[in-house]
């Protein structure tokens, strides 16, 4: 009965992991002792505990920590049968079992502590990065075995704080395992690149390239689901350096085999691994401005022969024209085609002058392809456009989010006879601007001369008309594109319209500051749109309700952001360990509001840099 | 006889080009697209980072407001402190920042106070105390 009491009540006490040493207490051979029997046991008991803490804090005094590990192993065996008599109800130990527990506690943390010292010092002195790795590896699972322990309940907080704190600084343990499974990893990576230095032909070479990859990513995976989860900030920047260098051994990896390739076939397949490889890094991680720009990295790393330099050229411009071709091909939302207008820019960045790619020539390019089109397309340009747009000048401005290009476009008897790219506009009837992708979109679509009038409607061209007979004219060429392109995205306010969006069913809706949004059948983000149907912004359809009230405190836009919430949300990392509630603010018991703002504000700018980032503002 | 038809074909140009000129003025403004402030965007996501999901954002520089459902488990006042923080590290210029806390889709507490009281207070030139004092609280 007595041993089932002390089972019980060492089961609700001290859970887990002590209750496995429970096993080794045989109460049922205190009760068949007598008095003085327990007595001198429990003195004797006693004396050894304290000869023996004495050894192990000798032991770690004397940095001997593998022999202080053993010695407090079997000392928490001793506590335990202690521990034992202060629950015998016949017998006055003159001790309660809540001190034992405390000393049972202490016992456990100096075991810890201890045992992952003495790990240390092995890895510290381990030959071979695969000997350390495999340590780092123990002493994770120690950790996470004292990890568990610390969260048992048993554990005085005030002691030792529960994992999760902020920075995972105060927490020993978070430490203690983040620092193993950085050095772990550092270690397996070490002895990866040993095999890759060590191999003897190049198939052998790119095995051990591959199995380096491969043991990046299972850190990565590992910090990603497991330790980062804990939110803290050290964890993230390092997961972010890990990535980091996984791009930058697949650049020099790709550097090198670029090098050694030897013919243009081979030069284009090691190109088009070594994409794919750039491209399954995860595109929110902190600072890695490498990713976004690849080439530019792999350019920056060495001396290419002419053969290299021209197969890089031949993947840059190829690059640019398949997004290109994505964007004017795809019916593509604002900002899906603003990123990849910025991935364009990247790529173009990396590629002028060091690779003598003409992005001016590209441009240039593109004009042509568009005057072509349009030149064969008069017939179905409307009379009275094709009057106006007869025999003028225009400056042809495009827009891109690396800056502008101008070309002069000279028109005769309808058709596009010149264009020459001008570094400032000049003289001429006529100014238009618009987003390159605008344009791509017009040159790719089959009703050319519609899709121009329509854009010039509905805001993505913009004119600036210097002919008074041209200013006079244009209201008829607005006539004719209003009857051709009428706006069909128009609802008053609290009214909505079934309308059909990029080939779906939506609601249209105007909100309570006159703004006018589509939200797409089952879904609950909204696309902002003008009375064409030209998307502009995003937002929730949930917050809009927000604005009714007190709506006049609010602008226009409120509510209405350029990218996606979605999106948004896909780039923008959770911090739980900065989540305002008061445990994670370290705040337990009472409400400290000066402190949570100073968290707040800390944390207001910590995102700011990594959002500004991931979006790529 | 001449001078009739000169005056007629001058009287159908004038009526022509007044029409354009009407036309023109009345009908042929492209609609301009809406430029959107990205502060909002940014104060958005800063928000999202700590938990809150969906809230309706709107920073200019006369102020920022925001209106959010409160999430399960934060607390009306450490979360309007908390977008205080971010949204004056987003928008250091703005005037002030009204935060409003709905509760089951109704509106619940406003929290408002100055970016410069804020910033003092980020600064150290405020003590928490003090700038507790100045943030205005209404219960709706």
């Amino acid at each position: 009965m007595k041993k089932l009491i002390i089972i019980l009540v060492l089961a609700l006490v001290v859970p887990g992991f002590v209750l496995a040493q429970a096993g080794n207490v045989d109460v049922g051979k205190i009760s068949e002792k007598s008095q003085s029997e327990k007595a001198a046991d429990y003195n004797a008991c006693k004396e050894s505990i304290e000869k023996k803490e004495a050894q192990a804090k000798d032991a770690r005094a004397a940095g001997n920590h593998g022999a202080a590990a053993e010695v407090c192993k079997g000392l928490l065996d001793e506590k335990m049968a202690c521990a034992a008599y202060t629950v015998d109800d016949s017998f006055s130990s003159g001790d309660n079992f809540k001190d034992w527990g405390d000393k049972i506690t202490d016992n456990m943390f100096m075991c810890c502590e201890s045992a992952i010292e003495d790990l240390k010092g092995q890895a510290a002195n381990a030959k071979t990065s695969k000997e350390k790795a495999a340590i780092e590896d123990k002493i994770m699972e120690k950790v996470l075995e004292c990890q568990q322990f610390s969260q048992s309940g048993v554990v005085d907080e005030r002691r030792t704080p529960p994992i999760g704190r902020i920075g995972g600084s105060s927490d020993p343990w978070s430490v203690a395992g983040f620092d193993a499974w950085v050095k772990g990893c550092e270690e397996k990576i070490k002895d990866a690149q040993e095999k890759v230095d060590n191999a003897k032909n190049e198939a052998e070479r790119q095995q051990a390239v591959d199995e380096k990859m491969k043991v990046i990513y299972e850190c990565l995976q590992f910090g990603y689901s497991g330790l980062v989860s804990e939110g803290s900030q050290n964890v993230t920047e390092e997961v972010d350096n890990l990535w980091k260098k996984a791009l930058i051994t697949t650049l020099l990896d790709c550097q090198e085999r670029l090098k050694n390739a030897k013919t243009q076939e081979e030069r284009e397949k090691v190109l088009k691994e070594c994409t794919e490889k750039v491209d399954s890094i995860p595109n929110n991680v902190k600072g890695i401005k490498l990713k976004e720009n690849p080439w530019e990295a792999l350019i920056n790393l060495g001396n290419f022969d002419e053969n290299t330099k021209k197969a890089l050229k031949a993947s840059c411009e190829s690059r640019i024209s398949d997004i290109e071709t994505k964007v004017a091909s795809t019916s593509m939302q604002r900002w899906e085609k603003e990123n990849l207008e910025k991935k364009k820019a990247s790529i173009e960045d990396g590629c002028i002058g060091k690779l003598g790619v003409d992005v001016d020539r590209i441009t240039i390019d593109r004009i042509n392809t568009f005057a072509n089109t349009y030149n064969k397309n008069l017939d179905k340009v409307p009379s009275v456009v094709r009057n106006f747009f007869s025999t003028l000048k225009i400056n042809f401005i495009l827009r891109s989010s690396k800056g502008e290009k101008i070309v002069l476009l000279s028109m005769m008897n309808g058709e596009i006879t010149l264009t020459q790219l001008v570094k400032e506009p000049q003289r001429a009837e006529m100014t238009m601007s618009m987003r390159q992708t605008t344009l791509d979109e017009i040159t790719a679509s089959k009703d050319i001369a519609g899709t121009f009038l329509k854009a010039l409607v509905d805001g993505r061209i913009n004119r600036d008309i210097n002919s008074p007979a041209l200013l006079i004219g244009f209201g008829a060429i607005d006539g004719v594109s209003r009857s051709q392109n009428p706006p069909a995205f128009v609802v008053r306010t609290g009214e909505t319209k079934q309308v059909t969006y990029m080939g779906s069913p939506a609601t249209l809706t105007t909100n309570a500051r006159g703004t006018t949004y589509l939200v797409p059948a089952n879904q609950n983000h909204v696309t902002f749109v003008n009375s064409y149907g030209v998307d502009y912004g995003y937002g929730n359809a949930r917050s809009q309700g927000y604005m009714s009230y007190n709506t006049n405190r609010y602008s226009q836009n409120a509510g209405i952001y350029t990218q996606p919430p979605s999106y948004i949300y896909s780039v923008v990392q959770r911090q739980p360990v900065y989540a305002p509630t008061y445990t994670g603010m370290g705040f337990v018991s009472s409400y400290q509001p000066t402190g949570v703002l100073y968290m707040g504000a800390a944390r207001g700018a910590s995102v700011s840099g990594t959002f500004s980032y991931s979006i790529g503002r | 006889m001449k001078w009739k038809k000169v005056i007629l074909a001058l009287a159908v140009i004038i009526v022509i080009a007044v029409a354009g000129l009407f036309s023109y003025l009345y009908m042929s403004k492209p609609e301009p697209l809406p430029e959107l402030d990205s502060r909002s965007t940014e104060l958005f996501a800063a928000l999202y980072s700590g938990g809150i999901d969906d809230a309706l954002v709107d920073v200019t520089d006369s102020g920022v407001k925001v209106a959010y459902e409160l999430p399960a488990g934060m607390d009306s006042a450490v979360s309007a402190y908390f977008t205080f923080g971010a949204a004056a590290r987003v928008s250091p210029k703005s005037k002030d920042v009204v935060v409003t806390i709905f509760k089951s889709q109704k509106p619940s507490a406003q929290f408002t106070a100055t970016v410069p009281d804020i910033l003092s207070f980020l600064d150290k030139k405020l003590s928490g105390a003090e700038f507790s004092k100045r943030v205005k609280i209404e219960n709706l």
